[in-house]
């Protein structure tokens, strides 16, 4: 089974391998938000041992994990709290660019959690070795 | 005129295409994503430093806290909804979408 449907037992093909690419930052537009619901999905998937899911945060994207968000008057959830809640549904590789903390200021200490710092090369290699790549 | 910038200024030389064209003096606001060139340290505050040079620069407070922006450059005026209100009252309004 290399390009057929999901199924529903694992066909005892390896799994194939997905990463979530988050690029936009959290409010401004709903790209973030719909990437939450996709990671939420595929953690069933990943239950099921028919995908690994990882989640890499590059250039505007890692304000989705920044620490001390409080988008209440804009009447939105503060799309940060989720992520730590990842791990629960299956989803718990974590990945962001060190130059894109540099660039806004940001370091390990002001995220709601500890991903794996790549540097470009390293997110080379990792965007490399994936079956398919979800950017959002 | 009043220039509001509501993208991020990451993305597309936005903020830097807004100040190559608002007259010096006119006033630049800040929201939704357009906040982010307000928070301090970052590769783009010299960019809003050469703005604060000939511009008033405001920023919307509800978005700021919605992104947990905290350290904000010198010289940026916070304001809320009604001080946006009083503003777009007082100028004709340029949106730099």
């Amino acid at each position: 089974m290399e390009h057929g449907e999901p199924r529903g037992e694992p066909s005892g093909a390896p799994p194939r391998k997905v990463l979530v690419l988050m690029r936009k930052a959290p409010y401004g537009s709903l790209y973030n938000w719909e990437g939450l619901q996709v990671l939420l999905i595929m953690g069933a998937y990943k239950m099921q041992g028919l995908v690994d899911i990882a989640v890499a945060f590059v250039e505007d994207g890692v304000f989705a994990i920044t620490q001390g968000q409080d988008p209440s008057s804009l009447g939105m959830k503060a799309i940060a709290k989720t992520y730590p809640a990842l791990p629960d549904f299956e989803v718990d590789r974590f990945y962001v660019d060190g130059q894109s903390l540099a660039d806004r200021n940001l370091t390990l200490d002001d995220l709601v959690i500890k991903p794996e710092i790549l540097d470009a090369a390293g997110m080379a290699r990792l965007l490399a070795e994936q079956d398919a790549i979800l950017p959002f | 005129m009043l220039f509001t910038v509501n993208k991020s200024p990451y993305l597309r030389g936005n903020l830097e295409g807004c100040l190559r064209l608002a007259p010096a003096g006119t006033p630049l606001l800040l929201y939704e994503d357009g906040v982010y060139a307000a928070a301090a340290g970052t590769r783009v505050e010299g960019l809003l430093r050469q703005a604060l040079a000939s511009h008033p620069v405001y920023a919307v407070e509800a978005d700021l806290k919605a992104r947990g922006i905290a350290r904000l450059i010198e010289g940026v005026r916070v304001i809320d909804y009604a001080g946006f209100v009083e503003l777009v009252e007082q100028h004709p309004v340029v949106p730099w979408l």
